[in-house]
């Protein structure tokens, strides 16, 4: 007998006892079911979790000073006056020598001032207080996407530059209209200390950002200046270094490489790789977690095929008799069998794929919509088939039929012809 | 004639029923030529079917011997007595023994689909073989969509499918009126000399019987009797 033939048999056989092939397969619908909603949910969160790392940057590092601030926890437990740690400074040398190593693409030093500087926006004959956030841009661990520039460009190479944001600009009188026309224009930022001191830097316009607080950007040499004249000093960077330095990497591997070698030289490094590593590893636990609970289904499963085949065979005995007097082996009788398990297998896998795919699909478009109503910054699908998943499913349903019809095949084959036919 | 197509020798066959021993076959001594049409008569119980499914491979001998065609069916392996029972062997049976699911050209596909034959040409060779038993107009009637004799005749041309040597029938009109057994005597006395097959029926009609060349009575396993209605010579 030809596999052709084989298939065709054991499909025809299956599809003349619709309704107990329908039931025997509707538990490998519900276990196969079960494996895509976890498994698409899974790779689906996977996905989002990366594109929102990836968002912020996964070939960035954030490299600070370690240590400096006093408490923490000793031999004792916690002790909110122990010593500061010894500080590691990132010093102008460190910046240089981090810029030649290979894969580096980027250096971004960042220079913080103490958070009890005033600072005053004189611009366009309205003196407003404004908040200085980050210089270039800042890797935070939020799920921000990238800012884009309303005027001019956010980008602040070298001293003498301003970006404000859209807030500061409309508190200061100006239209989005007006924005083009007052970039390279000069403005007075001052600098107030709790005694009263000020300080005036004229810096020139570069760019609005969206920002709809009132808030301005400067150049980490002007925040070196600002903070030299706050600390009465000239050599500020010498004794403190850099607060944190961004490094940005040609991509994830040399990051890691780099942030290894940094740790190793005692700087307190960050990198969004680790996160990443950690959610997936989470995602991972949850998904093995919840396909073993469909795989114990499927397995269940097999139990319904196994009981619809030994009913087959019980009722088709006659039939096997015949079979074999006009000269079919153990071998066809069996694979004969083991075919219709494992198209009920099959069938039931396709349908459960297909199920969970539209639920999937379904569940998509709720999210989307939850999503929208909170306001959440979160978009893309949650439930992801993926090809592999799909032809995963399908082969392991196939299997598990197979599985099933294995013993009651094998009891088939092994019959006695003349017993068969005298079957009733 | 030359060499027979069947031959045993103490051929035995014993069952056991619980610790009963039961000897259903003793010692049988028989010859068949080829193209030969025999009879085997005798009471219920006396080893005629035993020694029908002996011969069509369906059971193999306890000890003795059966030699068919150059295989030894008691030594052969399980393939070769597969290959024999699907090349060698049309079997008929009272009950007519149709796949119930099949149409009448899909039931005598049916052995040469086990056999391998191409598609195309096991449709028509079924056709053929429906229309040379006279149910050119029943190929897609469904076993339980017709009369017995229309039954026997689909199974009469499953078993000639693979082209045969050996066609073996076990009470073929047994549960057929007599007019219609009759007819179904006829079409296989028909194809028997038609064909040239070697034909073993299996019969307690002794006028059925009487249509043989040769009448093996059996009783209580062992051949009582061998009865020669015709000059056995004759097939030149």
């Amino acid at each position: 007998m030809t596999i052709r033939d084989q298939v065709r048999t054991a499909l025809s056989n299956v599809g003349r006892r619709k309704l107990r092939s329908a039931l025997a397969s509707l538990g490998v619908v519900v276990g196969a079911l079960t494996i895509v909603i976890m498994v698409s949910l899974a790779s689906g969160v996977r996905r989002q979790i990366n594109r929102q790392f990836e968002a912020i940057g996964l070939d960035r590092i954030t490299v600070t000073s370690s240590g400096g601030r006093r408490g923490g926890f000793g031999p004792g437990g916690y002790n909110p006056f122990a010593p500061a740690p010894k500080k590691k400074l990132i010093t102008a040398e460190d910046v240089n020598r981090w810029k030649k190593l290979p894969g580096v693409t980027k250096v971004i030093p960042e220079v913080n001032l103490p958070g009890s500087v005033g600072l005053d926006l004189k611009w366009n004959g309205t003196n407003q207080s404004v908040r200085l956030s980050g210089g270039d841009f800042r890797p935070g661990m939020t799920f921000q996407e990238p800012q884009k520039p309303i005027a001019g460009s956010l980008e602040l190479a070298g001293a003498g530059g301003i970006v404000l944001s859209q807030g500061a600009a409309e508190a200061a009188g100006y239209s989005s209209n007006d924005f083009a026309r007052v970039i390279g224009r000069p403005v007075e930022t001052i600098l107030r200390s709790p005694r009263g001191e000020t300080q005036s830097f004229v810096l020139q316009v570069r760019g609005i950002s969206q920002e709809r607080s009132a808030g301005i950007q400067v150049s980490v040499a002007d925040r070196i200046a600002m903070k030299n004249w706050w600390f009465n000093s000239t050599n500020v960077l010498e004794r403190e270094g850099y607060d944190s330095v961004t490094i940005r990497a040609a991509d994830v591997s040399h990051a890691n490489t780099v942030s290894i070698q940094l740790r190793a030289e005692g700087f307190q490094v960050q990198s969004l790789e680790m996160f990443v590593a950690v959610a997936n590893r989470i995602v991972t636990a949850i998904t093995v977690m919840f396909t073993l609970i469909g795989s114990i289904a499927l397995l269940v499963a097999t139990i319904g095929i196994a009981n619809t085949m030994v009913m087959a065979i019980y009722e088709r005995t006659r039939e096997i008799g015949i079979l074999k007097a006009m000269g079919a082996s153990r071998r066809e009788i069996r694979q004969m069998f083991m075919m219709e398990a494992g198209f009920i297998g099959l069938i039931g896998g396709v349908f459960g794929l297909l199920l969970g795919w539209l639920l999937g699909l379904g569940l998509n478009q709720v999210i989307q919509v939850y999503m929208k109503y909170k306001e959440m910054p979160l978009r893309g699908n949650f439930f992801v088939v993926t090809l592999s998943l799909a032809v995963g499913v399908i082969l392991f349903a196939t299997f598990t039929g197979l599985v099933a019809g294995l013993l009651p095949a094998q009891r088939a084959a092994k019959l006695d012809p003349l017993e068969a036919l005298r079957h009733e | 004639m030359d060499e027979p197509l069947i031959h045993t020798r103490a051929l035995t066959r014993r069952y056991s029923v619980g610790k009963a021993v039961v000897i259903a076959l003793f010692e049988v001594e028989l010859t068949v030529g080829r193209g030969e049409f025999m009879a085997l008569v005798g009471p219920s119980g006396s080893g005629k079917s035993t020694l029908l499914n002996l011969i069509g491979g369906l059971d193999r001998p306890t000890e003795g011997e059966i030699c068919i065609d150059g295989l030894s069916l008691g030594k052969a392996s399980e393939a070769e007595l597969v290959r024999y029972r699907r090349e060698r062997v049309g079997f008929i049976f009272q009950s007519f023994n149709l796949l119930p699911t099949c149409n009448a050209v899909e039931n005598v596909e049916s052995p040469m689909m086990l056999a391998e034959v191409p598609r195309p040409e096991r449709r028509q060779r079924a056709m053929n073989l429906l229309d040379s038993v006279g149910l050119a107009q029943r190929i897609l009637h469904k076993p339980n969509e017709v009369s017995g004799g229309e039954k026997q005749r689909v199974a009469i041309a499953r078993a000639l499918a693979n082209r045969p040597l050996l066609l073996l029938a076990d009470e073929p009109t047994g549960n057929l009126d007599s007019k219609t057994g009759a007819a179904v005597l006829d079409l296989l006395c028909s194809l028997h000399k038609a064909q040239g097959l070697t034909m073993i029926m299996v019969t307690h009609d002794l006028e059925v019987a009487a249509r043989a060349d040769r009448i093996i009575h059996l009783r209580d396993g062992s051949i009582q009797d061998i009865e020669t209605t015709r000059k056995v010579e004759a097939p030149a």
